[in-house]
């Protein structure tokens, strides 16, 4: 009887590994097009595990300010990507690269008046190569035609209830 | 899935060739420790249904014709947000070996979190547990025994520890003038390591000491993991053997527990779902696709501002090359991945089809607040509908750089405005039903490849300084934007955060019920327009 249901375990055990073996495969992806049209306008980099503007990440993010505040719209769009080194936990790692885009956004928006129409995004430690950033302590300040055709602000309000 | 169901027929006709004897009941039930909780309880709207596969074997004192076989059946249903009731009968094959293998209990109990938020590493919560003894031995059978405890759970990151503490109350005692809650002291705890996502490894023990009528110490310990062979099936195993009183028939001398396990509503881990641009013609197809009951509300300015989007071909201004952008990407033609498909992916969402929307339309999803959309049933079937009219062209055409037309203009393809993404005034922290909304949305986003960017877009009253809900507003969206990213498996690259602060209201700010409307999040689903 105990026989049987040790076989039993391990052959569920068996089963398990391979489905996860299976699913490691359809990881597997394709290119996103998204990014093929990316602009990088500048980049910062960041200290080991820290989210903090460095003197000389305000002075690059100063330098590029004036042609963030003058690009229409309309056309393109602002997206600021945060990066992280692949060492440490996961989650972790994506938070911190996230944080960072935040510090940037935060920055250029408090101190340099620029507006609120941009996205943001933290890409963790992982990406396709098609970023060469991916895996480093950097955030980029990206411009992408606008894809959504429009730009957000300003807005009216209508409808609802 | 098919493996799994023929490992469940295995095991049933398996169990079904055992015969046993009468034997002596334990305290840890049929279930084993292997479902000893930690304080968390189950999402609101979940349920959760277990089949074990309970085989004890006794030792030399008890005589080995203690050995036994059992399935128990156990059932968890989430009621609340901090409340969960479960039951579980001790022995579906009617074999009457329940007393033999493990103290045969007809469970019924609940459990409240008192302390600790879904995502906090500390929890506590109480437990309340009837016990109500099913059994062929005339003195035991129909007695209900009560379990009362407090238990205390740390989790950080991948790695738990938790412990209880209790008293059993024993309806026999009682009768013969025993306690209440003087009789048997309860304690117990456990580990829990999670090395991947999928797979939970445990290691439980538990104690019982009775000192009246006699004193008497019973203790079991046991090892295993549960591990998710889709996120709505769990395999759960475990080993597990005596601490004491296994030399007085308290606690078997070798305990092995097989059990399949599924949770419907939300998986407690879902896949990471591929990211590759949806080909043309499946995007053609879904056209045909019948239109699922939705309600529409107009909200959005997407909608009340067409005008502006018929643009025609732009010229895109010359994003100037300065010294500081050394990695400039504009490489048209990235390498070639072949595409591998998703095979049944998720095959047991019951809301799997809630929200199937055209193409071709833009539409705004809104939930009746009234209703508790955490229950995923719920969520599935309260849509009503209401037919929008097509925006008209969305997005002009563009001219691409580069030979190769990779460029996409989207459109709106779904819109989330739930009432789990609101929040209470001044806060940015998911709520279980948003979190429980999130995962279903990216359930149903994964099975659905036609999308290719999700805009996660944070908003506030007007309460406070404009610099200040920029920031709230911001940080919204990023929580929401991190769940779905790091918990369940969205692509980042195809995220895009956005903070609006109070610049775009929903409604009247003036008004409670305004403000309320207000401090939300939007998720917006987009496809290419063409």
């Amino acid at each position: 009887m105990k026989n049987l249901f040790i076989h039993l375990v391990i052959l569920f055990i068996l089963a398990s590994f391979s489905h996860a073996a299976k699913v490691k495969v359809e990881s597997a992806s394709n290119a996103d097009s998204l990014l093929n049209k990316r602009d990088v306008i500048c980049t910062v980099e960041f200290g080991a595990n820290s989210s903090t503007l460095t003197a000389e990440a305000r002075e690059v993010l100063a330098g590029s300010a004036d042609r963030l505040r003058s690009l229409d719209l309309e056309k393109k769009m602002i997206r600021i990507e945060g990066f992280a080194s692949p060492e440490g936990d996961r989650e972790r790692n994506y938070k911190l690269s996230i944080e960072r885009a935040r510090a940037v956004e935060r920055f250029l928006r408090t101190h340099h008046g620029v507006s609120l129409d941009h996205y943001i995004t933290g890409f963790g430690p992982s990406l396709p190569e098609e970023v060469p950033a991916a895996g480093k302590r950097v955030v980029q300040v990206t411009v992408y035609d606008n894809p959504w055709g429009r730009a957000d602000i300003p807005v009216e309000v209508t409808g609802g209830e | 899935m098919k493996f799994a169901f023929r490992a469940l027929l295995a095991t049933l006709l398996v169990m079904f060739a055992f015969t046993g004897a009468w034997g002596q009941p334990t305290y840890c039930g049929t279930t084993g420790l292997l479902t000893q909780p930690t304080a968390q309880t189950l999402n609101s709207g979940n349920i959760c249904i277990g089949l074990w596969g309970d085989y004890s074997e006794w030792g030399k004192t008890p005589p080995a014709e203690y050995d036994a076989t059992i399935m128990p059946f156990s059932v968890t249903l989430g009621l609340g947000s901090f409340l969960e009731a479960y039951g579980s009968f001790p022995n579906l094959m009617f074999n009457d070996e329940e007393t033999d293998s493990g103290r045969g209990y007809a469970l019924i109990g609940t459990k409240l979190r008192l302390l600790g938020k879904r995502s906090s590493p500390v929890k506590f919560a109480i437990e309340g547990q009837f016990r109500r003894a099913v059994s062929i031995d005339p003195d035991v059978d129909g007695l209900t025994d009560f379990l009362g405890r407090g238990i205390l759970s740390l989790k950080i990151r991948r790695f738990g520890v938790h412990g209880w503490g209790g008293v059993l109350d024993k309806e026999e005692n009682l009768a013969a003038g025993i306690g209440p809650f003087e009789d048997i002291v309860g304690y117990g705890g456990g580990i829990e390591f999670l090395p991947i996502d999928r797979l939970r490894i445990i290691a439980e023990a538990e104690f019982y000491e009775e000192d009246q009528p006699i004193p008497v110490e019973a203790g079991e310990w046991m090892a295993g993991f549960q591990y998710h062979l889709s996120p709505h099936l769990t395999i759960n195993v475990g080993y597990g053997g005596p601490l004491e009183g296994d030399d007085i028939g308290l606690a078997p001398e070798t305990r092995i527990l097989v059990g399949l396990s599924s949770c419907q509503g939300i998986g407690s881990y879902s896949r990471v779902q591929r990211k590759s641009l949806p080909e043309e013609d499946a995007v053609i197809e879904t056209k045909k696709e019948p239109v699922k009951t939705l309600k529409i509300k107009s909200l959005s300015p997407l909608l009340t501002r067409p005008k502006q989007l018929d643009v025609a071909p732009a010229t895109m201004p010359q994003v100037p090359d300065t010294g500081d952008a050394p990695e400039s990407l504009t490489d048209p033609s990235p390498p070639a991945i072949p595409v591998v498909s998703l095979p049944t992916l998720l095959e047991a969402a019951p809301a799997s089809t809630a929200v199937e929307v055209p193409v071709e339309e833009v539409q705004e999803i809104t939930l009746d607040s009234s209703q508790n959309i955490a229950k995923s049933e719920a969520f599935a079937r309260n849509f009503s509908e209401q037919p929008v009219s097509p925006l008209g062209p969305p997005a002009m055409g563009t001219v691409d750089r580069a030979a190769v037309d990779t460029a996409k203009k989207a459109k709106v393809y779904r819109r989330f405005i739930l009432p789990e993404f609101s929040f209470e005034v001044d806060q940015f922290s998911l709520s279980p039903e948003g979190s429980a909304a999130l995962s279903m949305i990216a359930v149903e986003l994964s099975r659905d490849n036609k999308w290719y960017a999700m805009r996660i877009e944070g908003h506030t009253d007007s309460t406070g300084s404009e610099r200040y809900n920029n920031e709230l507003s911001y940080n919204r969206a990023v929580e929401y934007a991190m769940h779905l990213v790091a918990k369940n498996g969205v692509d980042a690259s195809r995220v895009f955060v956005k903070g609006f602060g109070e610049s775009s209201p929903l409604a009247d700010n003036n008004t409670q019920e305004g403000r309320s409307q207000n401090r939300r999040v939007e998720l917006l689903v987009l496809v290419p327009a063409e």
